[in-house]
């Protein structure tokens, strides 16, 4: 190959081709090279849509075009048809970062054609990456793309296909325009049939930069759509690469993209840079990520993309406007309206999801206590007793420190995204580990202790129960059997078996105890009476509501009680009064609740953390007696002392207000039910933190979820009232509120909320479609059991009132593979007979419609359960 | 390339076909030519995977590969182009033969068979793919594509020379990659003492015939002649650029 040659082709090898392909089938019958009026000069790009060409217009202004030219196969009508709709809309939009559509046609051989101004330049991302802009310039170029996407959204057209290729820099002034606009509704679906890869690196209609709504192929498609492809597009201009680029190989179907989409959360963009840069040895000098180290993104940055790339829409910005004007504050250094999903929230996801590592990473901070422990024995051995104190303080200090770290660690690594399977075998030897470490059996017993109540906060109860038990061991094995530190710690076993364990032990370990504690003349002690409020509470959980109400009264007549100090007194008292309001003593409870008022009254400490509790309580008391005008007189009453000493900003108010309100709706006063409720919110709503305080601190009660219940409430005396739309709207706004608090119980209580309302007012597929939700967010949050199967029964519920017989026993065949696959439902007869019923509801519902149908396999099964019943 | 004329004799599959069943002599032939064809490309391939020297002998090995048959049991004209089975089996190729016989080389096993080297190979790596962060696939594709282009467009500068009209084909070429080829032909028209109109015509009659040399390169690597198959490959082309 001769030099010459080889250095005419490099470089150039497009332009080469395009002349040659101007040669081919685009001719038109005369042999020139034109389009309507206009004179092809050379192809720019192809891709799955057809073809874009540079050419020329010479009538009435002469000037240069981009003339896209659709494929073979378009219905040339259709697309024109579609296209004259908005042409008006089109033809007003004038905004110097959009290109402007000009013309419209069809060619001689009947492919549709548009024309649009000509921008000579590259994708946006291709020009960051080129110029190697800095964080500072891409959020300026970002931004004009946003005020032009505004101006758009203004006029009422959604573009529908952002994507770098649709957002080219002008290499004249480095201006960045949007082009395109219009195109793709125009085109409509009728891409929708077509492969979304064919071969690597030539993609075709990406599924990069698609909402979600797009991917699950939604029709309902809108601004924040756009939004969203912003966001990818934002992505990749600070990353190199779009979110979830690389998740899919070549040739995935875009199911498999939009699961992957439903199922993942983006990483943080620094995150990804992070990522990247550890992970490519050699990058290129041109790379993003070989940014200097100034040039990292900022976190701000990464929550203003990542409210652009949430799923769902409404979490989005609501225009892109708003997130210009967030762009903005960026720029000028002001607070910004995203803000991360809260750590706790993330933490909380990530624990559910990876409990092996969470618990490996237990492994390492036992390990650190070891090594600490060690140093602090040898301390001991020097300075003896008050060593010992020093030891004990340093030893929690330490560890509390320790594991509030390792939570934020754990957040960071939920935002990575991180799997370590490799770290699955270092659980194993965590018990023995801290067996073998009988030098300090102190720090033994606290360890036991601590990796106990991590496993309950895991929700790893079968592992928690064997370290709180060799706790107890360790503790009597140091001090004796019955001395008062074992107690503690068979205490302390015995609370946690109460609330997750194997209820059914605890009367007779707690019975063996207080045997024990008496046995060693330790009778009315404090730990005696702890042993006391347990067997109240035990009865009371294990139903015996008469059981639980005999030991409390016994407690609550025993005169040794008066001496105890007053929280223990308190707490004793307020679970006697529990007792008596299950055993429908409602005037003892309060009685007994009004002696607790007294107690908190009489301690500085107890009044702010206790009464509003012991109150709410008692409010519960006049619930559960019926006794609704007494309890609105109490609300009011509590509300007017509380508003005193809080001077009205106490999160408790809200409580109170929707208490009241409760009391009101029973009395069938709606109006002011509605009135209260509505208090009650403005207060939750006044009272909660800014977003700007809660990202700074983050133990702030956020109080959404009071916000939320009070739109439950509101929503349900506006549907009692007969005010339907206003319900559904509340139902609404409060499953927005716990979707933005972000915690999942709250969310989906919500959604379930908004579901049943759905259904009340008629809107039975719009339930439908909120259960499925529901049930798919919940297992992206690692759903508990009961949530599923609830999602599953009322989707099947619905169908099966809509009279779609048939896909309601599809249902119902899912509900009940995915139940006796579960051991906890197995073993639940009672629950199996249930799910057993609805299978036969909708098959005799089928059978009506069609009284061909065959029976599913499961028939015999359920029959047979059926008839167990009776 | 060194010696452009040289033309296959039917498709490369066929060229394959004779490395599997062919005599030593007809073997070695068949397989200078698929070198020639895809050395560069493979290089490409190679070089971002390994330094300078390990790349040549990485590609070299493959060759020999395939005199030795090894990869041809996989080759099958069904399964698509073949192009794509090359890089798929040179990427085999680099994952695990390579290796092996890596180590054997440095134990001194390996006899050294000197193949068809092309010259320039590091030269043109550094200028069209060291920088570039495109996968690798990509890169293979469009070192294949400028092969093609090139290895066209020499065949007929020879073409020209052949017919006397060196001079001609020198004066038209640059047309070929203009952005908008109307721009500055009058003057060039007026410079080679013709009307526009003819200049247009000679022009046209080079773009003619350039395409056939692509369309005759092309054909190489497809099975059949189909019009349509070759358009699409036109197209590929194209697409491999953007």
């Amino acid at each position: 190959m001769s030099e010459d040659l080889s250095n005419l082709v490099f470089g150039r090898e497009q332009q080469l081709i395009s002349q040659l392909l101007i040669e081919d089938d685009l001719m038109e019958q005369d042999g020139s090279e034109w389009i309507g009026p206009y004179r092809l000069i050379r192809l720019l790009g192809e891709g799955g849509f057809g073809e874009v060409w540079l050419a020329e217009q010479k009538e009435p202004v002469r000037r240069q075009v981009a003339l896209k030219l659709l494929k073979r196969g378009m219905d040339s009508a259709q697309v024109l048809a579609r296209f004259g709709l908005e042409r008006q809309a089109l033809a007003s939009m004038a905004h110097p970062n959009i290109a402007a559509l000009l013309d419209a046609g069809s060619a001689a051989d009947g492919r549709p054609y548009f024309v649009m101004d000509y921008v000579q330049g590259c994708p946006i991302t291709t020009w960051c990456h080129e110029q190697q802009s800095s964080i500072q310039e891409i959020v300026g170029l970002f931004h004009q793309i946003c005020v032009g996407l505004q101006h758009a959204h203004q006029k009422g057209i959604i573009h529908r296909d952002l994507k770098p290729s649709n957002v080219l820099v002008s290499e004249k002034d480095g201006v960045p325009k949007i082009i395109d606009f219009g195109i793709a509704k125009a085109t409509g679906d009728d891409f929708l049939d077509q492969p979304w890869m064919t071969r690597v690196g030539h993609v075709m209609g990406t599924p990069l930069y698609m909402s979600p709504e797009q991917l699950a192929g939604s029709l309902d498609v809108d601004t924040r759509s756009d939004i969203y492809a912003l966001g990818v597009l934002f992505y990749e201009m600070l990353t190199g690469t779009a979110p979830h680029e690389g998740k899919t190989q070549a040739g995935a179907s875009h199911e498999e993209f939009r699961r992957i989409v439903e199922a993942t959360r983006p990483l943080r963009p620094s995150l990804k840079l992070t990522e990247l840069k550890r992970q490519r040895g050699i990058v290129s000098v041109a790379d993003p990520q070989r940014r200097k180290p100034e040039h990292e993104i900022p976190a701000d940055l990464d929550w203003i993309i990542l409210k652009a790339l949430e799923r769902e829409r409404d979490r989005r910005y609501d225009s892109a406007a708003l997130l210009a004007t967030d762009l903005q504050c960026f720029l000028n250094a002001e607070p910004i309206l995203a803000r991360p999903p809260s750590a706790r929230y993330l933490a909380g996801l990530w624990i559910r999801r990876n409990r092996v590592f969470f618990a490996a990473a237990l492994i390492c901070f036992v390990a650190l206590l070891l090594g600490t422990g060690l140093a602090l024995w040898q301390a001991k051995e020097a300075r003896k007793a008050q060593a010992r104190a020093e030891t004990a303080a340093q030893r929690s200090s330490q560890a509390v420190d320790f594991l509030t770290s390792m939570l934020d660690r754990v957040a960071e690594q939920v935002a990575i995204g991180r799997n370590p399977e490799a770290l699955k075998l270092a659980l194993d030897g965590s018990e023995d580990r801290i067996r073998q470490l009988q030098s300090d059996s102190l720090l033994q017993k606290d360890l036991f202790n601590r990796l106990g109540i991590v496993y309950i906060t895991m929700g790893e109860r079968a592992l928690a129960v064997p370290m709180l038990k060799a706790c107890i061991e360790t503790t009597a094995a140091i001090y004796g059997r019955d001395s008062e530190e074992a107690w503690i710690a068979e205490l302390n076993y015995l609370s946690h078996e109460m609330q997750h364990g194997a209820r059914i032990l605890v009367p007779e370990m707690l019975e063996a105890l207080m045997k024990r504690i008496e046995a060693a003349g330790k009778s009315g002690s404090s730990h005696w009476f702890s042993v006391q409020r347990y067997r109240v509470q035990i009865w009371g959980k294990l139903r015996k509501a008469v059981k639980s109400s005999q030991v409390a009264h016994e407690v609550i007549q025993d005169p040794r009680l008066e001496k105890m100090e007053p929280l223990p007194r308190l707490m004793i008292k307020s679970a006697c009064a529990n007792a008596f309001e299950s055993h429908h003593e409602y005037d003892l409870a309060d009685k007994v609740l009004m002696d607790c008022e007294q107690i908190c009254l009489s301690d500085p400490v107890l009044i702010t953390d206790r009464l509003p509790w012991i109150d709410d309580q008692r409010l519960n008391v006049q619930k559960s007696k019926g006794d609704h005008r007494r309890g609105a007189e109490l609300a009011r009453e509590l509300i007017r002392e509380l508003k005193v000493r809080s001077g009205g900003k106490h999160a408790f108010l809200v409580t109170f207000l929707l208490r009241q309100a409760e009391f009101e709706n029973a009395l069938k006063h709606p109006t002011e039910a509605i009135a209260l409720a509505r208090e009650a919110l403005q207060l939750a709503k006044d009272l909660a933190p800014s977003p700007e305080a809660l990202r700074l601190n983050s133990k702030l009660a956020t109080l959404r979820k009071e916000q939320m219940f009070a739109r439950f409430s509101i929503a349900d005396y506006e549907y009692q009232a007969g005010h339907r739309e206003e319900a559904v709207n509340m139902s609404r706004e409060a499953y927005r509120i716990a979707d933005e608090e972000g915690n999942t119980a709250n969310l989906a209580e919500a959604m379930l909320f908004l579901a049943k309302m759905l259904e009340k007012t008629g809107d039975l597929e719009g339930a439908y479609h909120i259960y499925e939700l529901r049930g798919q967010r919940s297992a992206i949050a690692g759903a508990n059991y009961q949530r599923w199967h609830e999602d599953l029964n009322f989707r099947c519920g619905i169908r099966l009132k809509q009279g779609r017989a048939q896909e309601a026993l599809v249902l119902a065949q899912e509900l009940w593979s995915k139940e006796i696959q579960s051991p906890e439902a197995r073993k639940d007869t009672e629950h199996l007979r249930d799910v057993a019923a609805q299978g036969l509801r909708c098959y005799e519902a089928l059978k009506k419609q069609e009284p061909q149908v065959s029976a599913p396999v499961e028939l015999v099964e359920w029959e047979k359960l059926r008839k167990q019943k009776r | 390339m060194q010696s452009p004329q040289f033309k296959f004799p039917t498709t490369q599959w066929t060229v394959l076909a004779t490395l599997r069943s062919g005599s030593p002599e007809e073997s070695k032939a068949a397989l200078e030519a698929l070198c020639r064809a895809y050395w560069f490309p493979l290089y490409v391939v190679a070089r971002k995977r390994f330094a300078k020297e390990d790349a040549e002998d990485a590609v070299q090995g493959f060759f020999l590969s395939l005199l030795r048959r090894e990869a041809l049991l996989q080759a099958d004209s069904s399964r698509g182009k073949l192009r794509a089975f090359f890089f798929a089996a040179f990427e085999n190729f680099c994952n695990q033969q390579w290796q092996r016989e890596n180590t054997l080389k440095r134990g001194g096993q390996m006899e050294h068979v000197q193949l068809y080297t092309l010259h320039g190979a590091e030269t043109r790596y550094i200028q069209h793919a060291e920088g570039s962060t495109e996968d690798i696939e990509t890169l293979y594709n469009r070192e294949w594509a400028r092969t093609v282009l090139e290895a066209s467009l020499e065949a007929l500068s020879q073409e020209y020379d052949r017919r006397g009209q060196a001079p001609r084909f020198k004066m038209l070429a640059v047309h070929l990659t203009e952005a908008d080829p109307e721009l500055g032909m009058q003057a060039a028209s007026l410079s080679a003492g013709m009307t526009l109109q003819a200049y247009r015509t000679a022009l046209h009659r080079l773009r003619k015939e350039y395409r056939m040399m692509i369309e005759q390169e092309l054909t190489k690597t497809l099975e059949g002649t189909d019009p349509a198959l070759i358009r699409e490959e036109l197209h590929e082309l194209f697409r491999v650029f953007s």
